[in-house]
């Protein structure tokens, strides 16, 4: 099932992502009007917010595939999460920059402690240590468990990060559902969906690269430790 | 005999058993039946998959493919099929800051065993009565044996593991511990070891496997070897 | 289950390390945070309640990573996975002993906490108390969840802070608050969405620690 997915994605991928890159591209710079508000710098903001969100959808996968793993212990499943955790450290390191450069346009400030700036900071960190655990937890039989437990615990928790950290303060702008400002104009919306389009395959065909790395990695492994112990008299393991 | 009987009768089946450890194919489809009440030696080199394979009949291990019945109970089983198992490990399991006789009565509360007296009656079996107020970080490594299998043996387990009790015992240390695995034999219990000494292994046992490369490579018939033979079977067997 | 507790708290009775240096780290913490901000009569009503978070869970870090240790001496971990008892309870055992360790901790730190910023807290000791006893438990839940798998990897001990501090972070925040909320003089009633959040995030990660801890335990 995950090498027919697999196949398919690598297949599909790179004409869509071309031409959905491309089109938003032209899209963003050419054709969107500019913000009045906010003037040019908003236009950052059609990066900003799908990488956003492809990157919640990365990590809640990411927990999701986690337990499935846990319960089925299909390793596929685990290279699933490791796969969506670790491009979704991509996007979330590109919402942290996007944000950072809007806000010191809009606010002054490289770095405010925002909400949302503030939220993704957490999630960037809670999911720097996934991949950290993983790679200390190399050669360990039990690694990808504590792995699937931690972007579990990651997934349960962004609720309450999100809505701790805007409780806590907040100067982010509210876009999409505020009535006043925010977008209306039907170019935005339609540059904002193909934005969307194009940053959500781009991160599909990544991920699918991701997922077929880690599983030829996993078949070298094997196949160097089989030519080891066959070409030994006895064998090192500890068992 | 029924096919009924022939189960009951059987204390380990494990079949095909896989199991590998990252990379490392560890066992590669292990075969093995032991009857209850019997006593079974394992040798092996180091990496043919000994302790692993022990590790999975005591449910610390799950095989990757094949399984494993005990007492017609597939693993992983439940709680009640653990309380069923006794394991003497490399290490003895104790609190060095708990003497004796906390450290078994802690274990008996962990087993919910409910016999009075056991834990100064089993004391007694090993020899331990003296010292049993001593914290065991105190003990020599023979005492810390006999501490371990006490341990193990506490809650009357049917089926006993035991991985290389005789490494590091001093000859008296290891003639103990022989006369004791004899004494749990008498009682019927299923016993497995491993073992490295060839005499000693063959001393307890009823039946001896020799492992390589995961699987068993030579089972003992009705007559045990002597120790020059077993040390030749040994050797065309593993090859070295 | 309750074996396990007993034994657990009888060796941490007679080693006493475990509490004696979180204890200390304690008094470090807030030692060492006094003097990098200034603090001040004028503003020490804002400050107290983040000294006081900070300092806890510096030190639980610290305590947390020791749950396993003990049961690494001798190989008793494996004896533990052997015995018939289900992984959930050992999780639950696991983190009362850590919640009990903490809440002696705390009990030792908050009369220095008190008496070094000369806080008002009379009529309030009994709210504050709460707050703090809500705060454990969700460190606790997580922080045992996490102990044995940081004990796994090669950063060992390192690793426990790196998974724990940010996951604790909606925790922290709501641990703050009603702490200052409660020092303000409000009564629990009035925490509002706090006290749920504090509340919640115990429940939350004992469960998910409850449910997931049969995974890491065995193999």
């Amino acid at each position: 099932m995950f090498r027919k997915a697999e196949n398919l994605i690598l297949k599909l991928s790179p004409p869509l992502v071309a031409v959905a890159v491309l089109v938003s591209s032209l899209a963003v710079f050419m054709w969107v009007p500019t913000d009045k508000a906010l003037g040019i710098s908003q236009r950052i903001f059609y990066y900003h917010v799908p990488a956003a969100s492809t990157c919640f959808a990365a990590f809640i996968g990411a927990g999701l595939a986690s337990a499935i793993f846990l319960k089925t212990r299909n390793e596929q499943w685990d290279h699933a999460a490791h796969a969506a955790a670790g491009v979704g450290m991509v996007y979330a390191t590109i919402v942290l920059i996007t944000g950072s450069i809007w806000a010191r346009t809009a606010w002054g400030t490289w770095w405010t402690w925002d909400a949302r700036l503030t939220t993704f900071l957490i999630l960037w960190l809670i999911y720097a240590v996934y991949l950290l655990l993983r790679a200390f937890s190399q050669g360990n039989e039990m690694g990808p468990r504590y792995a699937a437990v931690l972007a579990i615990a990651g997934a349960v928790n962004i609720p309450l990060v999100m809505m701790a950290t805007r409780l806590w303060r907040t100067i982010h702008p509210k876009v999409i559902n505020n009535p006043q400002g925010g977008i209306q104009d039907p170019r935005m919306i339609a540059t904002l969906v193909l934005s969307m389009v194009a940053l959500f395959t781009l991160f599909l065909w990544l991920w699918a690269l991701r997922m077929r790395m880690l599983r030829l990695g996993d078949r070298v492994e094997l196949l160097l430790a089989d030519h080891y112990q066959s070409s030994q008299t006895f064998s090192r393991s500890n068992g | 005999m029924n096919g009924n009987e022939t189960t009951a009768a059987v204390a380990v089946k494990a079949c095909g058993v896989e199991r590998r450890f990252s990379h490392m194919r560890v066992l590669r489809g292990l075969d093995l039946e032991l009857e209850r009440g019997r006593t079974l030696s394992i040798f092996g080199s180091n990496g043919a998959g000994k302790t692993t394979f022990l590790n999975i009949l005591a449910g610390l291990l799950r095989p990757d493919r094949g399984s494993v019945e005990l007492f017609g109970e597939t693993l992983p089983g439940s709680a009640e099929l653990r309380r069923r198992i006794g394991v003497v490990g490399h290490e003895a399991f104790v609190y060095g800051d708990m003497s004796a006789y906390e450290n078994l009565e802690y274990y008996s509360r962990l087993y919910k065993v409910e016999k009075t007296g056991r834990v100064e009656a089993i004391l007694d079996e090993v020899g331990l009565r003296a010292a049993a107020k001593r914290p065991a970080r105190t003990y020599s490594r023979g005492m810390l044996q006999r501490l371990a299998l006490a341990r193990a043996v506490l809650h009357e387990p049917e089926l006993l593991l035991l991985d290389e009790p005789f490494t590091g015992l001093d000859p008296v240390g290891a003639r103990l511990l022989s006369t004791l695995i004899g004494g749990l034999h008498e009682q019927g219990v299923t016993i497995i070891l491993t073992v490295h000494d060839f005499e000693r292994g063959l001393e307890v046992a009823d039946d001896v496997v020799v492992l390589h490369r995961g699987r068993v490579g030579w089972r003992s018939a009705q007559e045990l070897p002597d120790t020059a033979q077993m040390s030749e079977i040994y050797e065309s067997t593993v090859g070295a | 289950m309750f074996a396990l507790i007993w034994k657990d708290l009888i060796l941490e009775a007679r080693r006493r390390e475990t509490v004696t240096s979180l204890f200390i780290l304690g008094v470090l913490i807030l030692l060492v945070f006094n003097f990098a901000i200034d603090i001040q009569s004028d503003n020490v009503a804002e400050l107290a309640p983040g000294l006081l978070w900070a300092s806890i869970v510096f030190s639980a870090m610290l305590g947390l990573s020791r749950t396993f240790l003990v049961e690494r001496e001798n190989g008793c971990m494996t004896a533990l996975l052997i015995a018939p008892l289900d992984r959930g309870s050992l999780y639950i055992a696991k983190f009362s002993v850590n919640l009990l360790l903490m809440l002696v901790f705390e009990a030792m730190l908050l009369p220095i906490f008190i008496l070094f910023f000369d806080l008002p807290v009379a009529g309030k000791l009994l709210n504050l108390i709460v707050v703090i006893f809500a705060g454990s438990i969700g460190l606790s839940s997580i922080g045992t969840l996490f102990a044995l798998a940081a004990l796994g990897t090669r950063a060992r001990e390192l690793m426990l802070p790196l998974i724990v501090l940010p996951l604790q972070v909606p925790l922290l925040i709501a641990a703050v608050k009603a702490t200052s909320m409660v020092l303000d003089g409000a009564s629990l009633g009035e925490l509002g969405i706090w006290g749920t959040m504090l509340a919640a995030f115990g429940i939350l990660f004992a469960t998910v620690g409850w449910l997931t801890f049969e995974f890491i335990s065995v193999d």
